[in-house]
């Protein structure tokens, strides 16, 4: 009897505990839920806030449309290779500098051959050897991944530079429009985005790559112990990320033939943001996904045209990109966060 | 055995280790101009710039060193600096206070930009990667706001700002001043005790009461200040600035990571503080150097010592990264070891 009463106290705890942990288990489980829905609503809501804005505005929709789709496209194809690097948990701010690296060298392979399969090989070449050039530096030399993302990004630009002094005229490398105007069309860069996207869900989910990628994301050490090579996989995903710019570099080469320093210079700020906004974890791991990317990058291209009906000047925009981005990376984090501060 | 290892260096190797980097640099360019027909320090002007040159590295590289050396990579180091000097610049130069004042104002205003991403750091608990890209993204903007569509802010005729930053004893006295508030406050007071017990061990840091939350909204603050008036002294040298927007900010930090990393192998004989300033008077001779050899041969144009200067980065990081590897290989050791 005594030893009842004293059992009971002791019981009501744990069934409290118990119930405790269920309830915030519960609750973890429900933002979980939300926060992964988050993204599509809102890309919903802002195609759907744009649409009456131009209908109300009397802008055509089809043009509008068509603008959407060709900035969306160099983002998301950038985006969704550095999908791959982000998975593993590293990083890489100077994948914009490449694609512009890339997009001259293919531009002057190009306007050499005379042929628009140059200027692709080109684009795609160059941006491979130069993401595998910045995974070597980081994986096998064991530099800081911040110090050569920020080191390799003025390397790439100072080349782009060079090159522009070197073979252009008047500050920019020229291509015939007669080798790129066929090609400028919506359904191309839809068709594109679409078969890389095609791509890289395959591989990232039905493969072992992505499998693989995601564990090294959630941790190198367990990863390794599991058998991952962690070294050889970071290579492997910079490489198809390089295959994302070298495509990009290629859509821009089309979409503007006159390419000068700054081309393409908000790309590097657009897929980091747009990777957010698609709901991608930064710090990678077994909660990455694929199809963030395309889903931020159109996410962000209605933003753009949203905020160009109403305001003009593209620095009101990156404010509202930064509160944004801050804020959809908060919202993430609300079901997982420590006692100290993350470093 | 393990004391062998941690006892310190015996003086003379010392001495060679905190000279032995400037010493380098300096012996390296000036070979370098002698080859190509000049002199490195052709005059006092020469001199003036390699001044003005040292306090603004000198300034950002302890702004940016105070994060990163307890592992808070902060990204928004160059949009505070481009903060803090436009509005200085703006400011001073709009109601004709001067170049002091200039510096004064960037100064508090990057102390304030810094103090608000610490405070944003802190109760939002994000990493600080996230905190620093979503600043840059805020800061640029704002500068932009300021300048109405990233008009360049600059000085018009007036050359006071331009001779203040090659005025000798007032960049003397920002350097020394700089590295005194660095020195006491990260080795001579509470929170420089309680910045390097984070910066070693941060759980049990925090677990032992320290606040590590006061610690980082101060680091930002101090870090900040200096970017403000890293900022001011490079508007008040060029002249003027052009604000840009997308994370252009971000490649402005590049100039303090040579001084950083060889301050890095500095460090291991005399005092952080004073291995920074080394670090920066080695990477300013190298600057220099740059500069004189430019005006004798056209192509080496600062893109081209740009690519050579990261290719010079890049050699000496995977050297400190990969120290032991290659000492192993340069003394075969490894050889030895395989063949006992």
């Amino acid at each position: 009897m005594d030893h009842n009463t004293q059992a009971r106290p002791s019981a009501a705890v744990g069934r409290h505990t118990g119930g405790d942990r269920e309830a915030r288990r519960g609750r973890a489980a429900l933002t979980r839920t939300l926060t992964r829905r988050l993204p599509l609503a809102a890309g919903l809501l802002l195609a759907a806030a744009y649409t009456a804005a131009a209908l109300s505005r009397g802008i055509s929709l089809g043009i509008g449309y068509e603008v959407i789709v060709a900035n969306a496209s160099l983002t998301a194809l950038v985006a969704t290779g550095a999908t791959f690097i982000f998975t593993c948990g590293s990083f890489d701010l100077s994948l914009g500098a490449n694609m512009l690296v890339s997009a001259l060298i293919g531009g002057l392979l190009g306007r050499q051959a005379g042929s628009i399969w140059a200027v692709l090989l080109g684009c795609l070449g160059t941006a491979v050897c130069l993401s595998v050039l910045n995974s070597l530096l980081a994986s096998f030399f064991n530099l800081p991944v911040f110090i050569m993302t920020i080191v390799m990004m003025n390397v790439y630009s100072a080349l782009a530079t060079l090159i522009i002094t070197s073979f252009g005229t008047n500050s920019a490398v020229v291509l015939p429009s007669s080798l790129t105007e066929n090609l400028n069309r919506t359904w191309f860069f839809l068709l594109l985005m679409g078969l890389f996207e095609l791509f890289c869900c395959v591989l990232f989910y039905l493969r072992p790559l992505g499998r693989k990628q995601r564990f090294l994301g959630g941790g190198v050490t367990s990863a390794y112990l599991s058998g991952i090579r962690p070294k050889r996989l970071t290579v492997g995903s910079f490489a198809l990320a390089g295959i994302g710019i070298g495509l990009a570099a290629f859509v821009m080469t089309i979409q503007t033939p006159t390419l000068s320093a700054s081309s393409g210079s908000s790309v590097g700020m657009d897929m980091l943001i747009a990777l957010v906004f698609g709901g991608m974890n930064m710090a990678g791991g077994p909660r990455s996904r694929m199809y963030a990317a395309l889903l931020g990058a159109l996410s962000m291209s209605f933003l753009d045209a949203l905020m160009n009906v109403f305001v003009t000047g593209s620095w009101y925009l990156q404010i509202v990109k930064g509160i944004l981005f801050v804020t959809v990376v908060f919202l993430f984090s609300l079901s997982s966060r420590g006692k100290l501060l993350e470093r | 055995m393990t004391a062998a290892r941690t006892r310190r260096p015996f003086p003379i190797r010392r001495c060679v280790g905190v000279v032995i980097i400037p010493l380098l640099c300096w012996a390296v360019m000036a070979l370098a101009c002698r080859l190509a027909g000049i002199r490195l320090f052709s005059g006092l002007s020469t001199w003036q710039l390699w001044l003005r040159g040292l306090t603004y590295v000198l300034l950002l590289s302890f702004g940016v060193s105070i994060n990163m050396h307890t592992g808070r990579f902060d990204f928004s180091a160059g949009a505070v600096m481009l903060f803090g000097g436009v509005v200085g610049a703006m400011l001073a130069y709009g109601r004709g206070w001067g170049p002091w004042a200039m510096l004064v104002i960037s100064l508090v205003v990057g102390a304030a930009a810094g103090c608000v991403t610490g405070v944003l750091y802190v109760l939002l608990r994000l990493p600080p990667m996230i905190i620093g890209l979503g600043m840059t993204l805020l800061l640029e903007g704002v500068v932009a706001i300021l300048t109405d569509g990233c008009k360049p802010v600059g000085f018009g005729t007036n050359a006071d700002y331009y001779r203040f930053s090659v005025n000798m004893p007032a960049m003397l006295v920002i350097g020394g001043l700089a590295l005194l508030v660095m020195t006491v406050l990260f080795h001579y007071t509470r929170f420089g005790y309680d910045y390097r017990a984070l910066q070693t061990g941060q759980r049990i840091a925090v677990n032992a009461g320290v606040d590590e939350r006061t610690n980082a909204v101060i680091c930002y603050t101090v870090a900040g200040a200096m970017l403000g008036a890293a900022g001011a002294l490079s508007i008040c040298g060029t002249n003027g600035v052009t604000p840009t927007i997308n994370f252009s900010t971000i490649a402005s930090m590049f100039a303090c990571f040579l001084p950083l990393f060889f301050s890095g192998f500095i460090g291991k004989y005399v005092n952080k503080q004073a291995a920074i300033l080394l670090g920066c008077v080695g990477y300013e001779f190298i600057q220099i150097g740059f500069g004189q050899l430019s005006f004798s041969i056209a192509s080496f144009t600062a893109d081209v010592y740009k690519v050579i200067e990261a290719v010079i980065l890049v050699a000496f990081l995977i050297y400190l990264n990969n120290e032991g590897f290659i000492q192993d290989i340069v003394t075969f050791r490894r050889f030895r070891k395989r063949t006992t």
